[in-house]
């Protein structure tokens, strides 16, 4: 029994660790073994701290290289460098580890550097994992990034408008040599390493990527000199006094990361400035914010000497909040008072002249070629964010050793005498508050200011409720929502102070290398030109091209309802291919609501083509007649021979097909690796599976997530038919007049769709799954698209910790298989009717939905914008090609199998409807299922009805006068193979 | 609603007159009587937005009286709850602000009717992401914080799901922010009210401020009365959208929240039934007017 809750409150302390902090357990399968789990709890920080009181030291002179030919491998082959060809490095494929035997002349704590090219051509970086002889020694070496090189292109595209277009990145393949570092950025310095006197093996694990290895070294910490012996050891230098380099801020020459990107700024003193067109001018402050991110400038300068450096930067996203960076000339960092240069909140830009205790700081600068390098700096938060998260583990911890009290049920009219329980529970609580009020103090103090920002309010308001909670101790049970459950616990709050602390915006319009004697350009504009640019910027949008809609004679016209940043870079695509390949001239233009559509219609004033329409939509337009069926045109078959039958199936009306796919929603199970398996349940295949784990995750006060939970009051056929589809139920009945819930495998689907939350007490209106699955309360529900893109960017603290799997479906055996149908319609593109250039529009399409041009389109999206720009092509063949994560893609791959979308009707919107209201009064009215259905089809059917009268297809006397033809996978792929 | 303004009697030559009525009348024309006729004549055709009308005779209005089911189970009756509530409460609280706002310093009363007024400037939209925070259906909603807190429920309550409390939160949440224009007229109104008359008031023997109100504040501002009256049904009634905006979708759970106005919006370009949701709104144009019959029955000048 004790051993029982023992590893109970260690495995819930041990989610919410992983789930918050920095550390990262790997999770992979062969390393998934008790060493990794017992160090959880093992930062950087504190092993540092042991070692040192254990004697070891860090200045232990030492250096020592292992070259590739000493490396011990299994698999992994010598090459020749494929750079310089001179020498033999290791090329390391497989997922093999790597041993690196080394003799170290005295124990220590070394720093280890790896000479390293990537091998990598997708965005996503190298990283490895290090253990010495045989053990990982902290949380930190289980994932070291080692980042890749890249540059953008240096000639600046203009739209036809004469904006410029993002340009897009490329990775350098060169050799670097970096020292191995924390991901996150929290240490300054590089991570040291123990080694023993004698024989030392350090062992690579691979996590992801290709890469060539050179020589690895290991050396004494090396001090940065201070800014005084810098001075001396330049005295004899000239100060500059008049000279003046003036850099863009977007002139990047390299960065360490794709995400990093220019932008415009439309503020009178940015230079360069324009008053209609959108110049790219400054560093987006947007992209460069993480710690660790790199950017790299190229100055020429003309003489020798010490220089000044200003950097015009605006902060000003982050309200009152310091941002840090880090300064590198020439690959070093000069001297320590370069690291950590604070930047102020300003609501506007300012010139920022690097200094010291109010002096301004010299720099010397050999004539010629300099890289200056800025860093993001976090380190300055080390402490802030590691205490956070120690907080956090400890509030866990009691909640648990709480709940395990009292169980997972409250009742609010029982009153608890915990403290007998927990005699420490009243200094516990009073710890915590007095760490909580500690970490306002030493925020406050890094700012400088005590006005309120986004963290200081996370943590005011922490404080305040862990205040209330130490007043009554005993009422805790009661108030676990005030504790650690909900987005209003003080676990909540620290938990969104937590990625804000280290999250360091700024943007930079230009730099100046100058002397001392130069006046900088002010960094603001006065009043009066702010106001005449506006004036002029608002009556010359009148005449401005980009926004009037007029269209070239032989111009094909496209609608495309996306952000200007797609837009910008498929015009930019078709400009530089589709145009001079057929000699076809595209205009591509913004369409910012759909419903314009409709009105454009009626007007006639529709484009030709319309992309990135919602996948109802073109159904509705067909059957009144306002959209060109596409299988007239001959190669129809070949072109959606690349697509997902079940993608079509709401984009028919009779023998027609009315749009052609362009993305897919995805259905996942989305599933925290960590959590599960230490609570040993095993990632449910069926519904019966989930059924059966729901006890399990219950007791500990988690949950399973279904779309159906969702705040929006209408349960759509997204949430609602994959479980129909599952069952094998059926929409319609098959002369397709009347709704068919009434079908035996359909009542079954509607009776569990609502016994889940009836019987099983799944929850049943859920804020935001992917926060909830972030703090582990919901470690496993089904999540979309979306949910996949944000947890891969902007959940940093659970990377690696979940995965994705097949949806749970329902298991037939009569055939003998799960289906697992969902629904996974996103946009599609259409044809219009009344437009002249059919044939045109059909090549263009034909040629914009092409495996080449999607793949392309895909990878343009990532390096021109950065990772968050995921394309999900609903091409099959292109999304297989595309550089995503393998395992995943396979997944996902094997779900868009199930590919089921809701075939229309008219007057399906009315089954639709119907569906979520016979659910609605189930759930919430406690109505009988039967009952509810017999009402809803009465409902649904008397819509049908009436559309169907309106359509055509029987009279006012319920005659049938012709046929409807319900659309379903097999005709869709007749006509696939038809016309093969 | 297009009698609501009296015109000032002509006298004068026409030329000058009509000169100076043109730009009212062009733009009245063009804003009112154009779309109005538009729909009425829209209401007897089936129009779908995409193809041209077609002329179909009073099948829209029959269909409306003997077929809509949701439209006389649901939409008339929500209609109707929820105008004759949020109508005359709002009025009557309209009124009783403007005049405690009149009892303040002139200083004090400015800020305070700013603040008063200030929902109604509100985007819709801005209120109901407000309100939707207020009433959201997980443990982090602030009012079943609140109620969980105060251990007066056990689970978070659907307010916005749940067919049984949508319609009472749009009551709620429309008359927090139906202190508008007619407010600011009736508190104009209060204002104007010449003090001489309460000074003679009280000599004649009046004795508190209820009938101070009763017997010379309404008398005496009946224009801003009336004004106040039509605006808020005029509002009243266009004011639909909140229950799309709090529940996140039309038709709203069970049509629970709908009204007249969702109701069209739904037909008409959720459906693309563009006849039949003009069909509505002439219905709703006359229900809007039948009102403000009332309004006038009550508030009208009889002398005039």
């Amino acid at each position: 029994m004790l051993k029982k809750g023992m590893m109970l409150a260690y495995l819930i302390g041990l989610m919410f660790l992983s789930a918050t902090g920095p550390a990262i357990i790997q999770v992979n399968a062969e390393e998934d073994d008790p060493v990794d789990t017992t160090i959880t709890n093992a930062s950087y920080t504190r092993v540092l701290q042991v070692w040192y009181e254990e004697g070891y030291r860090d200045d232990v002179p030492f250096s020592g290289v292992v070259p590739p030919s000493d490396f011990n491998m299994d698999s992994h082959s010598l090459v020749n460098d494929p750079v310089t060809h001179d020498r033999q490095v290791l090329k390391w494929e497989g997922s093999g580890p790597v041993d690196i035997p080394i003799e170290v002349d005295a124990a220590g704590l070394y720093v280890i550097s790896l000479a390293y090219l990537s091998d990598v051509s997708t965005i996503r970086p190298p990283s490895l994992n290090v253990r010495i002889n045989g053990t990982l020694p902290y949380d930190e070496a289980s994932r070291l990034v080692l980042p890749t090189r890249w540059r953008s292109e240096s000639q600046i595209v203009q739209d036809r408008y004469g904006n410029d277009i993002v340009p897009n990145s490329y990775q350098v393949h060169t050799w670097q040599t970096i020292a191995l570092v924390d991901n996150v950025g929290l240490h300054a310095d590089p991570l040291l390493f123990k080694f023993d006197e004698g024989l030392n093996i350090i062992t690579l694990g691979k996590i992801y990527g290709d890469i060539f290895i050179g020589d690895v070294r290991v050396d004494m910490i090396s001090g940065l000199m201070g800014y005084n012996t810098y001075l001396n050891r330049y005295q004899d230098e000239p100060r500059i006094q008049d000279d003046m380099v003036v850099i863009g801020g977007e002139d990047i020459a390299f960065k360490n990361n794709p995400a990093i990107r220019s932008g415009n700024n439309r503020y009178p003193s940015v230079r360069p400035f324009s008053l209609m067109e959108s110049r790219l001018n400054i560093l987006d402050g947007g992209t460069f914010n993480q710690g660790r991110q790199q950017v790299t400038y190229l100055v020429e300068t003309t003489r020798p000497g010490l220089y000044q450096l200003t950097f015009k930067a605006l902060q000003n996203t982050n309200t009152n909040t310091r941002v840090f960076r880090t300064l590198y000339l020439n690959g070093e960092i000069p001297f320590a008072e370069a690291r950590g240069i604070a930047f102020d909140y300003d609501r506007r830009w300012q010139n920022v002249t690097l200094s010291h205790q109010g002096e301004p700081l010299w720099f010397y600068l050999e004539a010629g070629t300099n890289q200056v390098t800025l860093e993001v700096d976090v380190s300055m938060y080390q402490f802030i964010y590691q205490e956070i998260v120690a907080l956090m583990t400890a509030i866990n911890d009691l909640a648990l050793d709480i709940q395990k009290i009292t169980g997972n049920n409250i009742d609010q009219y029982r009153d608890w005498d915990i403290s007998e329980f927990l005699p420490d529970l009243q200094q516990d609580l009073d710890q915590f508050y007095e760490r909580i009020k500690h970490l306002y103090d030493l925020w406050t103090d890094i700012q400088g200011t005590r006005r309120g920002s986004p963290v200081t309010t996370s943590l005011q308001l922490a404080h305040q409720r862990m205040d209330s909670l130490r007043e009554k101790p005993d009422d805790i049970p009661k108030r676990m929502q005030v504790l650690s459950i909900g987005s209003g616990s003080v676990l909540a709050h620290l938990g969104n102070a937590l990625p804000n602390v280290i999250e360091s915006p700024m943007s930079i319009d230009t730099f100046y290398l100058h002397g001392e004697a130069v006046n900088i350009p002010r960094a603001t504009s006065n009043p009066f030109v702010r106001f005449w640019v506006s004036v002029q910027r608002f009556f010359l949008s009148f005449f401005s091209d980009q926004y009037s809609d007029a269209v070239g004679p032989d111009e094909l016209e496209i609608w495309v309802n996306r952000s200007r940043l797609y837009v910008d870079l498929m015009q930019q695509m078709t400009d530089r291919e589709f145009t001079p390949e057929t000699g076809q001239k595209v205009r591509i233009s913004i369409m910012p609501n759909e419903d314009k559509l409709i009105l454009a219609n009626a007007a006639g004033a529709q484009p030709d083509i319309a992309m990135g329409i919602a996948a109802w939509r073109p159904y509705e337009f067909a059957i009144r007649g306002a959209l060109h069926d596409l299988r007239h045109f001959e190669d129809f078959g070949e072109v959606a021979a690349a697509y997902h039958p079940g993608s079509f199936l709401q984009l028919i009306y009779q023998e027609g097909v009315y749009a052609l796919p362009e993305t897919q929603n995805f259905q996942l199970l989305f599933y925290r690796q960590d959590i599960l398996s230490r609570l040993g349940i095993d990632v449910p295949d069926t519904w019966e599976d989930v059924i059966a784990i729901l006890p399990e995750l219950q007791r500990f006060g988690m949950n399973f997530y279904v779309p159906l939970a969702s705040t929006s009051g209408f349960k759509s056929f997204d949430t609602t038919l994959p479980f129909i589809n599952q069952f094998g139920g059926e929409l319609y009945t098959d002369d397709a007049l009347s709704a068919a819930y009434d079908d035996p495998a359909t009542i079954q689907a509607i009776r569990f769709m609502t016994e889940i939350f009836t019987l099983y007490s799944m929850p049943l209106e859920v804020g935001s799954f992917y926060n909830r699955f972030r703090y582990g309360n919901l470690p496993i529900g089904i999540g979309d698209f979306g949910m996949y893109v944000t947890l891969i960017n902007a959940a940093p603290e659970i990377a690696g910790l979940w995965d994705i799997a097949v949806l749970p479906g329902v298991y037939h055996p009569d055939r003998d298989i799960v289906d697992r149908s969902f629904v996974g319609a996103a946009t599609v593109n259409i044809i219009f009717k009344d437009s002249d250039f059919k044939d045109e529009a059909w090549s263009f399409l034909k040629w914009w939905s092409s495996k080449e041009i999607q793949v392309r389109y895909a990878e343009n999206l990532i390096t021109t914008y950065g990772a968050a720009f995921l394309w999900n092509t609903a091409n099959r063949e292109a999304f297989a090609e595309m550089t995503w994560d393998e395992a995943h893609k396979h997944v996902i791959l094997e779900q868009w199998e199930w590919v089921s979308d809701a075939p229309k009707i008219p007057g399906s919107y009315m089954v639709e409807r119907e569906l979520s209201n016979i659910w609605n009064r189930v759930v919430y009215d406690g109505v009988n299922v039967r009952t509810a259905i017999e009402d809803g089809i009465i409902v649904a059917n008397k819509e049908i009805i009436r559309k169907m009268l309106e359509f055509g297809y029987i009279d006012t006397n319920n005659r049938i006068i012709k046929d409807y033809l319900l659309p379903n996978r097999d005709n869709i792929q007749d006509w696939m193979n038809s016309h093969e | 609603m297009n009698k609501a303004i009296p015109l000032p009697k002509i006298k004068r030559s026409d030329r000058e007159a009509i000169i100076f009525l043109l730009p009212y009348f062009l733009a009245f024309m063009l804003f009112i009587t154009i779309p109005v006729v538009m729909g009425i004549l829209l209401s007897v055709t089936y129009f779908n937005l995409l193809q041209p009308p077609r002329f179909i005779g009073f099948s829209n209005y029959i269909y409306l009286f003997t077929s809509d089911d949701a439209f006389m189970r649901s939409v008339i009756p929500n209609t109707l709850q929820f105008v004759v509530i949020v109508g005359p409460v709002g009025y009557m609280l309209g009124f009783l602000l403007a005049w405690m706002l009149a009892q303040l310093p002139s200083k004090l009363r400015t800020v305070l009717a700013l603040v008063i007024f200030s929902p109604s400037m509100t985007a819709g939209v801005t209120m109901a992401v407000m309100w939707r925070v207020i009433f959201s259906g997980d443990e982090g909603g602030y009012l079943n914080a609140v109620l969980l807190n105060m251990a007066l429920i056990e689970q978070p309550v659907q307010w916005l799901q749940n067919p049984n409390f949508l319609l009472t939160i749009m009551i709620i949440v429309t008359l927090w922010g139906s202190m508008g224009i007619g407010f600011l007229a009736m508190l104009a109104g209060v204002l104007n009210v010449n003090q001489e008359l309460y000074e003679a008031a009280y000599v004649d023997g009046m004795k508190n401020k209820v009938q101070e109100i009763f017997y010379i504040t309404i008398p005496s501002m009946k224009p801003q009365m009336l004004f106040g009256a039509v605006m808020s049904l005029v509002a009243t009634f266009n004011a639909g959208a909140i229950g799309v905006q709090l529940s996140g979708q039309n038709p709203t759970p069970q049509n629970a929240g709908q009204l007249i106005v969702t109701h069209i919006e739904d037909y008409g370009f959720i459906r693309y039934d563009m006849g039949y949701a003009a069909a509505i709104a002439v219905i709703l144009l006359l229900m809007v007017y039948l009102f403000s019959r009332v309004a006038f029955k009550l508030f009208g000048d009889r002398d005039a």
